[in-house]
């Protein structure tokens, strides 16, 4: 019995023995990344919407922690703290509600819940002072939400229609972007400003001001950078994307088109600013004009006569319009001027992007910033095909492109993450740093799922109005 | 855009030699030796030499452990989640005369699984990954002369697979859980042995067991956004496998009247396993292919018994198994690597005719880095695969296994 006794003990204590054998050899972690001369201890970024991760129309949680400040930071081990909204966000945050891609039908909806700031008395300056909404000028001048550059136009033109409360959010009462940034003593700075000055102009089909570049943009981007050179910032700046890459002004044109053409229709018919213009179906599919997102619902009435359009949407029928006409498609009930960027305007878009684009450049050179060059980027995202990242095909399709959100506007948190890389690469050269790139395929996917009819002709069904504030 | 990617279904470490405590605790060198009724598994000719009747049944308790640190340069660690394996074994024999005798048995040749947590970095390439195999293996031996006997034998089977995984719905929010389920319900093998003592204490053994191929037929079920519910593949499935075929020989030494010492190299022939692909019935999903590309391998084992006197005796084993994967498939489905084995046991007759048998085994799998994986972590687009992030990073398993049997014998000494 005592050996049996024994041959248990020496058998349970050998168990104990080899159970404990969890070792393995020590792994090198990564080697500290290499910054180079860049200096992230303090790390500012001035921007709009895209500096605050909007996607789909809201401004939520679960975008703004992938936004591109907030990746780099992540990547580089930095403070980076934001005004968070919490799901689903600002407001009105598109979601699609159906979907069914073989037949190339999406009903999107808007949320109409909305978030809370979750953070509101963080004691300090944010570090992304983003704001949805903000024009170059703002930077400046904005103190809080009445006192924004779009709150001070007339009507239609001050966009929200209410004073724009993100400012209120962000800024706290405590300074306008510039002085909230100077106040950090930044050490390095992303600013990407400017995107509304035109694109307010072309998301309203050239119905909304545009802001000057010689006697406005330039002055105004030169004194914020004198700013941020005063106080030994590095500053790397973002310049403006071209509207024609973006599937706000893609989607609906060539969709049209090709329901004209298989009703053997030669062409549209629209309003202009000074007249009526007419686009042919290869005008539409080639995108020599450019049918707005907004007017995707508009789309399904082309041809009516019943004045479905105004009445439905409760818009008063303008004076020179004749609703008996089809809708669209004669010069008695043209397509209306705001849901169109006509050649003329399309043109103004070029000639402003590239001269603001020039005064960026211009002020880089001469101050030894660096650019990233996120036009040259969305070209190429916007080239048939697109671009192949970590596996992930990201073109300017909308939705199924990878790129864009469902305001057709914003990046998905993908998209973002390319953002976040191009200002990287740029930093790495500017500043002989090697930080590695982010691996945009581990992003989440970010398309809320709830509630467009993409209709036939693939133009995508969003309510009317839904897009009315698309912005930057 | 969407797809799945799922990924190896068994290996290696998916063949279960612990068919009862004894050869367990003697690193499963054992087919030189088959003295006791598991040589239905091991070496059907071993039969011939056992006397009357006799019962094994008993069970092995496997509590498998992995940790994966990556994605490269990454050094994060992920654990596998632990669970409790408990494959049992029961073999019968019986002596019919002085030539024949017959052995039935069950076991699990081929089994385990393994489960990751739902939100691990891995997660687009395995979830839960469970295989079981059931045999029943029927032997007839037939003994030539009085030192050596051959066996042929059938065996029946039965197999049932789970795989599950998260599956990316990019561009749209949040992940998919796709579920993959089969079972084939009878498939069919074969075994040969044979055995030779030239000596009083030399015994030599030799077996062979079949290719068993499985059909397993089955559903798949996927639970995601409902928007994307035509997108994700569901309904039935087909998937065929094989599991290998293994050689073994081995050898016995009674070196002292208390020590008997054996050997044994096992061949397995892994290289019938060159993809894992599920074939969707609904034409509307792609058919999964995915390349494994095994190669055919080897274990040497060597184990000692040590006799106390008529009713005690120690067992002490130690094995090398060599994986049959490339690094570059290794997936952590099945987290395969170089192996060693190490066992002891003990074997008590208690009564003349009754008796247990315990034995513990520790398998350390030699750490793994994969350093040029072709296993793609996030969702990729068809034709993506090269840019696609690989699932490059460190393995280190190790399991602890115990193993009970208890045995039971008559007609002791009827000749």
């Amino acid at each position: 019995m005592r050996k049996i006794l024994f041959a248990c003990l020496i058998f349970t204590g050998l168990v104990l023995f080899f159970s404990a054998c969890e070792d393995y050899n020590d792994l090198t972690a990564p080697a500290p990344i290499d910054f180079g001369s860049a200096d992230f201890s303090r790390f500012v970024s001035i921007g709009n919407s895209l500096t605050m991760a909007e996607q789909s129309q809201s401004v939520f949680e679960s975008s703004q922690k992938y936004s591109f400040g907030k990746l780099i930071a992540d990547l580089v081990s930095t403070t980076y703290e934001q005004a968070i909204f919490s799901d689903p966000g600002t407001g009105d945050r598109l979601e699609i509600k159906s979907l069914d891609l073989a037949n190339g039908v999406v009903e999107i909806v808007e949320n109409p819940e909305q978030g809370s700031p979750t953070n509101l008395n963080y004691p300090a300056p944010y570090n992304n002072l983003g704001i949805k909404g903000a024009f170059l000028k703002d930077v400046l001048n904005a103190r809080d939400a009445t006192t924004c550059y779009t709150n001070n136009l007339p009507p239609p033109l001050n966009i929200y229609n209410t004073p724009n409360p993100l400012f209120d959010a962000v800024l706290r009462g405590l300074g306008t972007q510039m002085e909230l940034a100077m106040a950090q003593q930044p050490t390095l700075v992303t600013l990407w400003i400017g995107n509304n000055d035109i694109l307010a102009f072309a998301t309203r089909g050239g119905l909304f001001p545009i802001t000057d570049p010689q006697t406005s943009f330039a002055p105004d981007y030169n004194t914020i950078l004198n700013n941020l050179e005063n106080v030994g910032a590095q500053v790397v700046m973002a310049n403006i994307p071209d509207v024609k890459n973006i599937p706000f002004f893609k989607t609906v044109g060539p969709g049209i088109g090709l329901k004209l053409q298989e009703n053997q229709i030669p062409g549209m018919v629209y309003q202009t600013t000074s007249g009526i213009g007419q686009a042919t179906v290869n005008d539409l599919c080639s995108l020599n004009v450019l049918v707005l997102l907004t007017g995707s619902s508009a789309a399904s009435l082309i041809g009516d006569v019943t004045g479905a359009y105004y009445s439905l949407n409760g818009i008063p029928v303008p004076p020179n319009v004749n609703t008996a006409y089809p809708f669209g498609l004669a010069a008695e009930n043209p397509w209306p001027n705001n849901l169109i960027l006509d050649p003329t305007e399309m043109s103004i878009v070029d000639q402003i992007v590239a001269a603001y684009n020039g005064i960026i450049n211009a002020e880089a050179t001469a101050r030894n910033f660096a650019v990233v060059d996120i036009h040259e980027l969305l070209n190429q995202i916007g080239e048939p095909g697109g671009i192949v990242v970590d596996g992930i095909t990201f073109s300017s399709e909308f939705i199924l492109g990878n790129t864009y959100s469902l305001d057709g506007v914003h990046p998905t948190t993908q998209g973002y993450g390319l953002v976040a890389n191009a200002f990287i690469e740029t930093i790495n050269e500017k500043y002989g740093a090697s930080i590695p790139l982010i691996n945009v395929a581990s992003l989440p996917g970010s398309l809320i799922l709830e509630g467009v009819s993409m209709g036939k002709y693939g133009i995508p069904n969003i309510p009317h109005g839904a897009l009315d504030n698309v912005i930057f | 855009m969407l797809g799945i990617f799922p990924s190896i279904l068994l290996a290696g470490g998916f063949q279960l030699n612990e068919h009862g405590s004894k050869p367990m605790g003697l690193g499963g060198a054992f087919t030189g030796i088959v003295n006791d009724a598991s040589a239905v598994y091991w070496n059907g000719a071993g039969l011939s030499f056992l006397e009357g009747t006799n019962f094994l049944l008993g069970t092995a308790i496997i509590g498998p452990n992995t940790s994966f640190r990556g994605v490269a340069p990454e050094i994060d660690k992920s654990n596998m989640v632990s669970q409790v394996f408990v494959p049992p074994h029961f073999f019968a024999s019986h002596k019919i005369s002085k030539e024949f005798a017959v052995g039935l048995g069950v076991s699990v040749p081929f089994g385990l699984g393994t489960k990751w947590e739902t939100d691990w970095i891995g997660r687009y390439l395995a979830v839960e990954t469970e295989l079981q195999t059931f045999s029943i293996p029927l032997v007839v031996s037939y003994a030539i002369m009085e030192n050596l006997s051959i066996s042929v034998g059938g065996s029946y089977s039965f197999a049932n697979v789970t795989i599950a995984q998260a599956n990316s719905q990019t561009p749209f929010v949040g992940d998919a859980f796709i579920h993959l389920e089969g079972d084939d319900k009878s498939a069919f093998g074969y075994n040969a042995g044979i055995m030779w003592k030239p000596t009083k204490e030399t015994s030599i053994g030799a077996s062979f067991r079949s290719e068993v191929k499985y059909s397993f037929e089955g559903t798949a079920t996927t639970e995601g956004a409902e928007q994307l519910s035509a997108l994700l593949p569901s309904g039935n499935i087909s998937a065929d496998l094989s599991t290998p075929m293994n050689i073994q020989v081995g050898l016995g030494y009674r070196v002292i009247e208390q020590l008997q010492l054996s050997a044994d190299f096992q061949w397995v022939g892994w290289s019938s396993y060159d993809k894992l692909a599920v074939d969707f019935e609904d034409e509307a999903y792609d058919d999964i292919s995915r390349p494994r590309d095994y190669e055919d391998t080897y274990a040497i084992r060597f184990g000692a018994e040590y006799f106390l006197n008529n009713q005690f005796s120690f067992l002490g084993g130690i094995y090398f198994d060599k994986m049959p994967v490339k690094p570059e498939y290794v997936s952590p489905s099945l987290p395969d690597a170089d192996r060693l084995g190490f066992s002891i046991g003990v074997d008590a007759k208690i009564f003349e005719n009754f008796g247990v048998c315990g034995s513990y085994l520790f398998i350390r799998s030699s750490e793994l880095t994969v350093t040029n994986s072709r296993e793609i972590y996030t969702p990729y687009e068809e034709g993506n695969e090269d840019s696609a992030p690989k699932f490059n990073g460190t393995y280190n398993s190790y399991a602890n296994l115990v193993s009970l049997s208890v045995y039971y014998s008559f007609n002791i000494g009827k000749e």
